[in-house]
């Protein structure tokens, strides 16, 4: 995995670095905006991990820049800036994920990886976690290789719910999935499609569950 | 060094008023001195003698040209209560040959020649001025009872009296409270206590200009709060004494807000760039070998890690500008929710959320409310434990309870988890600072804040608006 790190300073760009190489991913630093435009043209990088606050501007405008540009990558936002709104501007701006500095270790290299499964726009569209694996082309979901079939309601719910995994869906964007908004949904429909979907994840091997966060939705996680 | 003049009362109208009352009592002690001097000092008798001859003398010569000389001596109240206590009491008066007597014809009327040059050297010869002019008096002895004879002669006007059987002191001459004397006290103050009442007056009608111009300032003053960008009193229509004080707190104040914003924006600032140092410590601790120094060491930057976060949230509650936006508490609290489930889920905690309403508005920050109610949340996740499931409602009022199924908070500390730095227990993780925040941004909002321990275990944390 190769990935690019976007941070004016120098100690904590080196020190970054030294884990992320340990840790067998390889890395190329660029200390500017305008350094790092060059590098995501002339490089494939499978990650970027982005600074917001750049002697040259605002980090996120690389993210912009990328998609004018066609390049395909995913950007992991680092920002000294913390609050929820800024979090959720940061995901509305394009990133795939956002982490507040002083972040741990683990869990800096827990999201780089977590975005890396990530399908990229274009690329082949296979979601991973636990042991289910999604193919968004082909709409086929196995678990530990095995083909599983469910109702097409279902599938979109866990479409959904995957495509969104360790993050809360809301149930309102779930119900807008798989129904369209101009169909008629009986109450308590998409509780009843998770609820069966729940069932046959426990059953099978799967590796991941659904917690229902009550009032607010659903959301797909490795079971420990 | 002011406490020195406590014994005067705090106010000024009540200075006032004191001081007046006492310089009114001097005033009239001054006034009424003499008169006690003078009947304190001697025989009564001979008081009352003296006292009878200028009742006599004040008679005679008043001029009320209507009255007859009889009547106006018939008419003095000081006569009558004289000739009431001797029965032997007896005058003679003849002024410009108009004569009055009572009891008894006069005994020494013509025994003495006033033209008589032995007389006259005393100064008895003619002249304009009766109030200046001179007096002929003589005392004798009656058989044991004194007579007194008196003339004066002023050009054409000319007196002669005496009178006689006075052997009984009366109170009006003797006693100082008689009720004739303080009569005259209170006739001849009078004008002085008018005066004094009148200054009086002016002062407190200067008082009362002056504080409700003071009060005024105390309005614009109390109208300050901490965001207020300037902290400047103003000086229009206050007295030319008071302006001085106002300036010098204007000034007092500007150093202070200069400083205030100086402490602020280094607070942030030091807070803000903190957080890359603290990054590249944790990166470098990577390095080490593993070993339990160093878990303990992630530990500590965890705890730091924390507290920064906490005292940037502190910093942006006091940074806060004027509320204009409507934020809806159900959906910023449906958006932490889902913020905080991921944490909550890792600790095998769920989250319920109820909102009981459709909307809650509230007129307010939605950054700082959010930050309020993630703090809630956090802390009720940190209490929980797996299996545990944590309720976040929101009601009318608009009010927003998160509900924990934790141990609860013992009694006798309910009331100050929400100061800084208070844990429960004090050895736990993490600041202190939690609670405070919120307490911070629900006071902000104007709005209670209230922690019950619910009957089956678990605390309920409401923040009321």
């Amino acid at each position: 995995m190769k990935i690019l790190l976007v941070e004016d300073d120098k100690e904590l760009a080196d020190t970054t670095r030294w884990i992320l190489e340990k840790n067998k991913i390889v890395v190329d630093v660029a200390e500017s905006l305008l350094l790092a435009k060059a590098a995501i043209l002339d490089h494939e990088y499978s990650v970027v991990l982005l600074d917001r606050r750049l002697p040259d501007g605002e980090g996120t405008e690389l993210i912009h820049y990328a998609k004018q540009h066609g390049v395909e990558t995913r950007f992991l936002v680092i920002s000294a800036v913390g609050d929820l709104g800024s979090r959720v501007e940061g995901l509305d701006l394009g990133a795939d994920d956002y982490l507040v500095k002083p972040y741990e270790v683990d869990e800096l290299l827990a999201r780089i990886r977590a975005v890396e499964r990530r399908p990229l726009q274009e690329g082949d569209r296979v979601y991973e976690l636990g042991n289910v694996r999604f193919n968004r082309d082909t709409r086929n979901f196995r678990i530990c290789g095995e083909t599983l079939v469910f109702s097409r309601r279902e599938m979109l719910v866990l479409e959904s719910l995957i495509s969104g995994a360790g993050r809360v869906v809301a149930r309102e964007s779930l119900q807008a999935h798989v129904y369209g908004y101009d169909e008629e949904v009986k109450p308590n429909a998409v509780e009843a499609h998770v609820s069966r979907l729940r069932k046959t994840l426990a059953t099978q091997n799967s590796g991941v569950k659904i917690h229902t966060i009550r009032g607010v939705g659903y959301m797909l996680k490795e079971s420990n | 060094m002011l406490r020195k003049v406590r014994m005067l009362p705090q106010s000024i109208a009540g200075q006032l008023a004191l001081l007046s009352l006492i310089f009114a009592v001097l005033a009239l002690v001054y006034l009424a001195f003499p008169f006690w001097s003078y009947l304190s000092d001697g025989d009564p008798l001979d008081r009352t003698i003296s006292f009878a001859e200028i009742s006599i003398v004040r008679a005679a010569l008043a001029d009320s040209p209507e009255s007859d000389l009889a009547r106006r001596l018939s008419e003095s109240v000081e006569i009558a209560e004289i000739a009431a206590a001797n029965s032997g009491f007896r005058y003679f008066v003849d002024r410009n040959d108009e004569q009055a007597q009572f009891g008894g014809d006069p005994r020494w009327q013509g025994a003495i020649d006033f033209s008589h040059p032995s007389l006259s050297s005393e100064g008895l010869q003619d002249s304009t001025d009766c109030q200046s002019s001179a007096w002929w008096r003589a005392n004798y002895d009656e058989d044991g009872v004194p007579v007194v004879i008196g003339y004066q002669s002023c050009g054409v006007d000319s007196t002669y009296y005496e009178f006689a059987g006075i052997t009984t002191p009366i109170d009006s001459a003797t006693r100082f409270l008689d009720r004739r004397n303080l009569e005259i006290i209170w006739n001849e103050s009078q004008e002085t206590l008018a005066g004094m009442v009148g200054i009086a007056l002016i002062g407190f009608i200067v008082i009362w200009a002056t504080t409700r111009s003071l009060r005024r300032l105390i309005d614009v003053a109390e109208s300050f709060d901490e965001e207020s960008s300037e902290h400047i009193l103003p000086t229009d229509g206050l007295p030319r004494e008071i302006i001085p004080l106002v300036r010098a707190m204007n000034r007092m104040m500007r150093r202070i807000d200069a400083a205030n914003k100086k402490q602020a924006f280094f607070l942030a600032t030091a807070a803000h760039e903190m957080r890359t140092p603290m990054a590249i410590l944790r990166n470098r601790l990577e390095r080490l070998p593993e070993s339990q120094d160093k878990e303990d060491l992630r530990n500590d930057i965890r705890r730091i890690t924390g507290l920064l976060e906490q005292l940037l949230q502190l910093i942006g509650i006091s940074e806060t500008e004027r509320f204009e936006d409507t934020v809806d508490l159900v959906t910023a609290a449906k958006a932490v929710v889902m913020d905080r489930v991921p944490l909550a889920v890792e600790k095998g905690v769920e989250i319920e959320f109820v909102p009981n309403v459709e909307t809650a508005p509230v007129l307010g920050n939605q950054r700082l409310l959010q930050v309020a109610i993630s703090n809630l949340i956090d802390n009720a996740i940190s209490f929980s434990d797996s299996g545990d499931t944590l309720t976040v409602r929101v009601d009318e009022g608009p009010r927003i309870t998160v509900i924990d199924e934790g141990p609860g908070i013992a009694e006798d500390v309910i009331d100050t988890v929400f100061e800084p730095f208070v844990k429960n227990p004090p050895n736990r993780h993490g600041h202190g600072l939690g609670l405070a925040i919120v307490k911070a941004v629900v006071n902000l909002h104007k709005g209670g804040v209230s922690v019950t321990n619910n009957v089956r275990g678990g605390t309920n944390i409401s923040l009321q608006f």
